[in-house]
This record gives structure tokens, sequence and C-alpha cells, in this order.
């Protein structure tokens, strides 16, 4: 169960993040911006125009003492987060993975909506259900 | 519509809080109304008892919400007046009725007239914007209504939405999920009517300019035209196609499948018409048995073939020769329009110049020699030449215009140097130009319009048509004269301030010069 999720624009602006409200939200922003230093690097690092799933899923950017971070670029370099605690190890590689296609899934149908433009911030509450099923409940 | 006898009985408090969207709506949902809107309200209103008028069209409910705040209160009246749908109303605010249905599918056909076929997403965005509605509530409708998620509206997710609309103006919250009542309704108008009449309803709505004749022959005339129509469906199929990739949309994967199965049938049997409704039977009762998604494909083969008729239609009237080339908008120096002027040499009596067109280029020449021999015997012919050049280059299709210009329009660019030079041609426009005062502009703009257009109209008994071709040099020389007006008004602005700067400075220098005059008279 992921702590915070941020969907980021191509111009790395944050078009949705929502993190757990129990800790410093501001601390999850600072990490969510840090982190996209690292997605650059390692899309650029990339440097093929190749398309697959792997290419997309950045997997693990890095991690720190608290938490770690998990990254996903698309194809229209729309960048997803997710913010992970460090003790839920429980969590695989591949849980990540499916929630990123998830994300992806209903991100897309956020653009398939004519009233969404493009750079706009996600309000919609189809998107909100999905990201909430996959945050930690709040205890 | 009648949103507001559903919304009566069982939430009548529940439609205080709309009064503050209807009111900014209001004052502008009289001029921002769509035309078709109100033409169908009007439509569907005049049909209505009288009663109803108030609520017949959904997009005049910001209008009429006042009226129905008021009205509300008296369920009874209303619900005399809709005795037919009094079950439906009391049953669930959220039932489309057959009223409303009518008038989505009149939307519908007014925005896509094929009934299968889906609305765009940027269509669907316009036309529901102009509903006044937040962009954040339609976007929340839209996700409500478009259940696979590929940017268009099909028929029922069109009627959820529209449907969605109307209860957030009359106040209706838009819900979190999509309650039952739409639900039940998109499989009700899926399945329960029988295919016939489903059919006819597609066929009936977008063939609007054919007879709603008996389903048979509709479905036969499409599908002679089916393969015209098979690129458009493609088209359409390949636009859809990446959005299927990304979503699960049932009803392209189904369709993809059917049709080409279907248009290899149709394109075999062309002129078989028998055949061909074979086929449809055929085809038919497979996707009978499936619901909605499948008889979108089906239908929209045919709904395609509407406009595939008109196609075909049109394209039995095209080939008949093209329409006839335009001739007054040659420029002056044409020579096109010789043909023309042979035939107007014909109707012209005594007509000098009887050669024909082919011979054009040694009429040339020997129009340029003739005008370089400045002899008066020719004197009277050279006039009625610089009428006919003038004529030649500024009518084209007057009647009584000599035939001699006919001679020499090609001559007259050729010749027009020359013809400057000529204190004859001259001497022939300057007798024109006291008729025409107006055409000395020419002169300016143009020194070969002047002569031309002064011997033109002297020659012309009749002015009162004016040909293409002199309007279009006047307008030609208003153009030039107005630039040219553009560029002295700039220049003599830019003089101004500079007259201006050096006012400035010469002030200055007589202030300080006064300063110093003591000390220099000193």
């Amino acid at each position: 169960m992921a702590v915070c999720i941020a969907v980021v624009a191509k111009e790395n602006y944050p078009l949705y993040i929502r993190s757990v409200p129990s800790e410093n939200e501001l601390k999850f922003h600072y990490t969510v911006h840090t982190s996209l230093d690292v997605v650059e690097e390692k899309v650029s690092a990339v440097g093929k125009v190749l398309v697959d799933q792997r290419e997309l899923y950045l997997g693990l950017l890095y991690p720190t003492e608290d938490y770690k971070v998990y990254g996903y670029v698309t194809n229209s370099k729309v960048k997803f987060v997710i913010v992970v605690e460090s003790s839920n190890t429980s969590l695989r590689d591949n849980e990540i993975r499916s929630m990123f296609r998830k994300l992806h899934n209903s991100f897309t149908d956020v653009m398939c909506n004519p009233f969404y433009n493009p750079g706009d911030l996600i309000q919609s509450k189809a998107f909100d259900s999905v990201v909430s099923s996959m945050m930690v409940q709040a205890c | 519509m009648d949103i507001q006898e559903p919304q009566a009985p069982p939430r009548s408090p529940r439609n205080s809080p709309p009064s503050s969207p209807a009111s900014s709506s209001h004052s502008t949902c009289t001029t921002q109304r769509n035309d078709d809107a109100l033409v169908a309200q009007a439509k569907h209103g005049c049909g209505l008892p009288g009663g109803q008028q108030e609520s017949c069209s959904p997009k005049h409910h910001a209008v009429r919400v006042p009226a129905e705040h008021a009205t509300l209160a008296k369920a009874l009246s209303v619900e005399a007046l809709v005795d037919h749908n009094s079950e439906d109303y009391s049953d669930d605010p959220w039932r489309i009725t057959e009223e409303q249905r009518e008038y989505y599918t009149r939307q519908f056909t007014s925005l896509q007239p094929d009934l299968g076929a889906l609305i765009l997403g940027s269509v669907a965005k316009d036309f529901f914007t102009k509903s006044r509605l937040s962009i954040r509530e339609l976007s929340h409708i839209w996700d409500l209504s478009d259940l696979d998620h590929d940017g268009a509206l099909t028929f029922p997710e069109f009627c959820i939405a529209f449907h969605l609309i109307v209860a957030r103006k009359n106040g209706f919250p838009v819900p979190e999920i999509l309650p039952p009542g739409l639900q039940s309704s998109l499989l009700e108008q899926d399945g329960a009517p029988p295919r016939p009449v489903a059919e006819g309803i597609f066929f009936g709505a977008h063939l609007t300019q054919l007879e709603k004749i008996p389903v048979s022959p509709e479905r036969t005339e499409p599908l002679i035209s089916f393969e015209e129509t098979k690129t458009p469906e493609q088209n359409r199929v390949e636009t859809l196609g990446p959005e299927a990739e990304m979503t699960t949309s049932k009803f392209d994967v189904k369709q993809e499948p059917s049709k080409p199965a279907s248009s290899p049938k149709r394109a075999s049997e062309v002129q078989d018409q028998s055949n061909k409704l074979a086929d449809t039977d055929v085809a038919r009762p497979e996707p009978a048995c499936k619901m909605d998604s499948v008889m979108r494909p089906r239908s929209r083969p045919r709904s395609y073939s509407s406009t595939s008729i008109n196609d075909s239609v049109k394209n039995s009237e095209t080939p008949p020769a093209p329409p006839p080339r335009r001739q007054k908008t040659h420029s002056r120096a044409s020579s096109l329009d010789l043909n023309k002027l042979f035939q107007q040499s014909h109707h012209e009596p005594g007509g000098d110049w009887p050669l024909p067109p082919p011979a054009l280029p040694p009429r040339r020449v020997a129009m340029q020699v003739q005008h370089f021999v400045p002899t008066a015997e020719k004197s009277s012919q050279k006039a009625l030449r610089q009428v006919d050049f003038a004529d030649f280059t500024k009518f084209r299709a007057e009647e009584k215009s000599p035939i001699k210009s006919s001679g020499q329009r090609p001559l007259c660019k050729a010749g027009r140097a020359e013809d400057r030079v000529h204190t004859k041609t001259d001497t022939g426009s300057s007798q024109q130009l006291p008729q025409k005062s107006t055409h000395k502009k020419y002169r300016h703009a143009s020194q070969s319009l002047d002569p031309v257009t002064a011997s033109t109209t002297g020659t012309r008994q009749t002015q009162s048509r004016l040909p293409n071709r002199q309007k279009k040099d006047i307008q030609t020389a208003i153009r030039k004269n107005k630039e040219t007006n553009a560029v002295l008004a700039r220049i003599n602005s830019e003089l101004q301030q500079k007259l201006k700067e050096v006012h400035q400075e010469r002030i200055s220098l007589e202030a300080q010069l006064e300063t110093l005059r003591p000390i220099a008279f000193v």
C-alpha cells in the first residue's frame, strides 16, 4: 500500500498528488520533487527509442531510511511516482507494477474525457477512487 | 421534457438548491441556446399539452426552473398531465421516459445522423458545454456515461449523459456512480425493443430525407452503396482502434470482425438485392441474440450507407459536364476572350475583324503594323480600334461591343505601349474622357486602364451593366491608392515627429542662447 502517489506532467509540474495525511505532506511533496531528478536520469540514460513495459516501469528510484520511491514514466513523459514505506516489505515488485498499470489505465480514462484539458489538475473522481484503493488505509 | 414530473412527487424539498445555477444560467440561456434545441423544443412543445410546454426542453429548464419550483408543490396537476407516464416517474427519477428518449434521439441525430455510430468526444464536448454546467461537473458526467472509456459516446451513453445533465440542471447532484435506473434504461434500450423496430428507428433517424418505408426495402438501398461507405467505416474503426487498444471496449472488437465479414458479402452482391437481403437476414440473426454492442456494428454499416446513398445520388448527378468556365475574370491581356468576342462580333453588324481566333498571331502582327502607320485614313478605324481596344479590356460579354474590339483585344497588351505613344490613341481616348470623368482616377493608378476605360465607356451606349473586368480594375486601382495613401500617411507621421524633435531642439538652443546672451554682451 502506498503512502503517497503523485502524477507529474511532462513539464515536471504535478498534475495530481495525494498522500496519506498522517504525516507531514510537505515531506512527501519534497520527496516526489527530488525523485524527478532520478527519473530524468534514468530516462535519459536509456537513450533508446524502445517503448515497452520494462522501459515504462523505472523501478526503485532510491530508498531512504523511511520509505522507498518507485517511478514509472509513460510514453508521453508523464511520470507516476509511488512512495511506499520501507517497513512494508511485503510489497513485491509485481505488485508495484500492477499498481502502476492501474494508475496508467485510469489516467488514460481521464485523458479520454473530452472535458479534460491536458495539463489541468486531475479532478476525476474515478481516478481518485483508483488512487484511494491503492493508498494505505488511514487508521 | 418532463423531468420535473418524476422529481416532483418524491423529491420536492430537494429542489430548492438549484435556484442559483438556474439563475446564473437563466440570463444566458436565452441567448446561448442552440438553435436546433430551440427548434426541437418548439416541435416537441407543440406536440405536448399546454401545461407540459413549460418543461418541454431540458435546455430551457434553466428558464423554467423558477416555474418548476412553483409547480413542484402542485404535483397533482403535473401528474394529471402525464398520467400515462406516472408509473415511470413514481418509480425512479433516473429513468428515461419515452418523451425524453425521443428528445435525446433527436438531439443525437442532430449531431450524428447514425444512431448506431459514435459521437466523438470533441463534438460531445461542444454540445454539452452549451448546457452551461461547469467543466468539472461535465467531466464527471462524462466519466459516468462513457462506459467503455473510448472518448466517444454511443447512443445509450449519450442518453445517459444527457439525462444526467438534465437532472443536474434540475437540481439533482450528479451521483457518484451510475444510478441503476439509468443502467436499466441502457439495458432496456439494448435488448427490449425488437430488432426490426430498432432497425427501423436507426433507419428512420438517419434516412431523414427518405420516407419511413418498411424496413426491408430500406435495407436494400443501403446495401447497394455499402462499398462506397466502407472507407469511412474503416476510417472510423481505425480511429477507434488505438483507443480500443488502450481500453477494453467490447463493441469495437466485435464491430471489426463483423464488418469485414459483412462487407465482402455485400461487395460481392452489389447488384443482387435478393441475395443481399438473404445475407443480411443471415447476418442479422447472429447478432440479434447479442446486446446493443453487437447491434451497433450491424447497424453502423447501414447508417453509413445513408450517407452513401446521398453520395451515390450525388455521384450520379455530378458526371454531367462540369460548369462552364468563367470568362469574365480574365486579365486584361488574356486572349481567351476572343471566343466570346467573336461570338459577339457575329451579332455586331459591320464587323471589321472577322478573323477567326486561330489566326490571332498573324492578326496581332498585322495590327501592330497598322498601329505603327500613323495614317489618318484609318483614323476612324483606329478610333474604333481604340474603342474596341478599350472594349476588349474592359467589357467581356457585351453584345453591343463593336466587333473591332475583338481583333484588338489580343493586341491591346502587345500594342499598348505603342498605343501610348501614338497621339491618336490619346486623341481617341480624350474624346471619351469627358464622358467618363470617373475614369480619370485610373490614369494615376495605371495608365493602361485610362484610355481603355474611357474609350470603352464612350463607345458603350448603355452603361447599365458594369463588367466584372472594369470592377476588378477599379478595385485594384482603389487598392493601390489605398496603399499609397497608407505609405504617405506613415511618412507624414514620421516627418511630423521629426519636426517636433527639431522644434524641441531649437527651443532648447534658444534658451541656451538667452542664458548666454548677457555674457556675450558683456
